[in-house]
């Protein structure tokens, strides 16, 4: 076998792609050529380069992308709807997630609102009752938790208000409402996340993370919303990050002061 | 896809909504790569999601190999799939999806470099950084190999990392090029052997004579 004829079949040499008698040419090549050798060597330590990982916000990035596009389509079909069945792209349209969910929530309330109408004027014992609560109140964790991770601010909004909804203290709640707290690009989403949060603060998770919202915290408007929130709660563990905020020269005068009085008001 | 992906665990209450929704997944996950085109084609953009989680990664792994720089494969992986939701309509039945997909990959790479022609020059800080004394040699030499790869000619490069991890028949790639297929190996074996000479260079390492001993490959 020549390099030439061989250069020709290098790769499939290297992946084992050549019959049994091919193999055994190319392999009696290798052993005569050096280069060709060589080449084979430096086809193998590629496989070394390393598998990377994109970042975790890549696949967020896409959904983003993906709803975006679909919302743009919808508007779409919802202006040519004379042509189309505008029937169809309603039905498209009202159940794109999370509006499937809040439609099924609101399905299961009017269902169950009408059964306590009727268990109450004819009070039967009835203990699928009890389970169909359970069921309610899941989903709207469920509705809550889907609006809050929505890319529009205005949906991220609702998703906090219809958090309050939800009955009794549920982990995975607060943890979102936490997050949006630190993390959502918006003023408002944040402020209110802040405000639906009230309800958890006899949880000790919660005022650790309130704690640590606050460390972190951009926006004036939340800083102080957030310390008003401390004196409410009468925490006296967050005197001391009151005082870093006072003293940090680089925070906003207006919420330095608030810090002062905050501090003022838990001694 | 919304569904699935704000199930609780642990909720009973949801078993049913979130068992409806895997069970929907693990189908959609079996389903091949050209059902799903068909079904995006067919405007069932959830579909795309599925295709994205198969192809995210060796997409993200091709350009990072093409280019070096982290952002930028990411911002490409996002456009491909933005093209592939644009261009739907001219994916035809039957055709390898994959081909396809990195025809467009392509496509929007050399778009990329249309714009920004500064991306084609190489840049040493896009690539690891090289410790001489590395204790872990193998490491060393993957990061030598990375910088190694990365300067060469953009065509050669293509080319190595479109056989080399991609996974695409020669076929493909001849399509793609727009090459003979034959055309197609010599440029493998070109660019590998490019990729050696700039290796053993950066590595220290003794180039081995050629054949005819008068003159080693690096001058």
């Amino acid at each position: 076998m020549t390099c030439d004829r061989f250069a020709q079949i290098l790769s499939d040499y290297c992946e084992r792609r050549l019959s049994a008698t091919d193999m055994a040419f190319a392999r009696e090549h290798t052993e005569l050529c050096a280069q060709c050798r060589a080449d084979v060597e430096m086809w193998q330590k590629l496989a070394a380069l390393p598998q990377e990982e994109p970042s975790p916000a890549s696949r967020a990035r896409f959904e983003h992308m993906l709803n975006a596009y679909q919302e743009g389509r919808w508007e779409k079909q919802g202006l040519n709807r004379e042509r189309g069945s505008w029937f169809a792209a309603w039905m498209r349209s009202a159940f794109a997630p999370p509006l499937a969910s809040a439609l099924a929530a609101c399905l299961l309330l009017v269902g169950f609102i009408g059964g306590e109408h009727y268990t109450s004027s004819h009070p039967v014992e009835n203990p699928q009752m009890a389970a169909m609560q359970t069921e309610l109140t899941n989903l709207r964790q469920l509705v809550a938790l889907s609006m809050l991770e929505q890319q529009s601010a205005s949906q991220r909004l609702q998703g906090v208000n219809y958090s309050t909804q939800v009955e009794g203290p549920d982990p995975e709640i607060s943890g979102a409402l936490l997050h949006a707290l630190r993390f959502d690009s918006s003023v408002d989403v944040r402020l209110a996340a802040l405000d639906a949060l009230r309800r958890y603060k006899e949880d000790p998770q919660v005022r650790t993370g309130l704690l640590n919202a606050l460390q972190d915290q951009q926006s004036p408007l939340v800083q102080i919303a957030l310390i008003d929130l401390f004196v409410d709660m009468r925490d006296s563990d967050a005197k001391d990050h009151l005082r870093r905020i006072e003293q940090d020269s680089k925070v906003n005068p207006a919420v330095r002061q608030r810090a002062q009085w905050g501090i003022q008001q838990l001694s | 896809m919304a569904t699935a992906h704000i199930g609780i665990p642990g909720q009973s209450g949801i078993t049913s909504v979130k068992a409806g929704a895997d069970a929907h997944r693990a189908m959609t996950n079996t389903l091949p790569d050209e059902e799903l085109m068909l079904q995006v084609r067919e405007g069932v953009g959830e579909m795309l999601a599925v295709l994205f989680d198969r192809y995210q990664s060796p997409l993200f792994n091709f350009y990072r190999r093409l280019t070096g720089d982290r952002a930028v494969s990411e911002d490409l992986v996002q456009d491909v799939f933005f093209r592939i939701l644009k261009y739907r309509q001219s994916y035809r039945p039957g055709t390898p999806f994959r081909a396809w997909m990195y025809q467009i990959a392509r496509n929007a790479r050399l778009d990329h470099v249309r714009k920004h022609p500064e991306a084609l020059e190489f840049d040493p800080q896009m690539s690891p950084a090289v410790v001489p004394n590395d204790p872990a040699e193998a490491e060393q030499q993957t990061a030598l190999l990375h910088k190694a790869l990365l300067m060469l000619p953009g065509e050669k490069r293509e080319v190595l990392v479109l056989s080399r991890f991609q996974e695409l028949k020669y076929e493909e790639i001849a399509r793609m090029l727009d090459c003979e297929v034959g055309t197609v190996k010599v440029r493998i074996h070109r660019a590998l052997r490019e990729l050696r000479t700039v290796f053993e260079k950066l590595s220290g390492a003794k180039a081995i004579p050629p054949a005819g001993g008068e003159k080693g490959i690096l001058q």
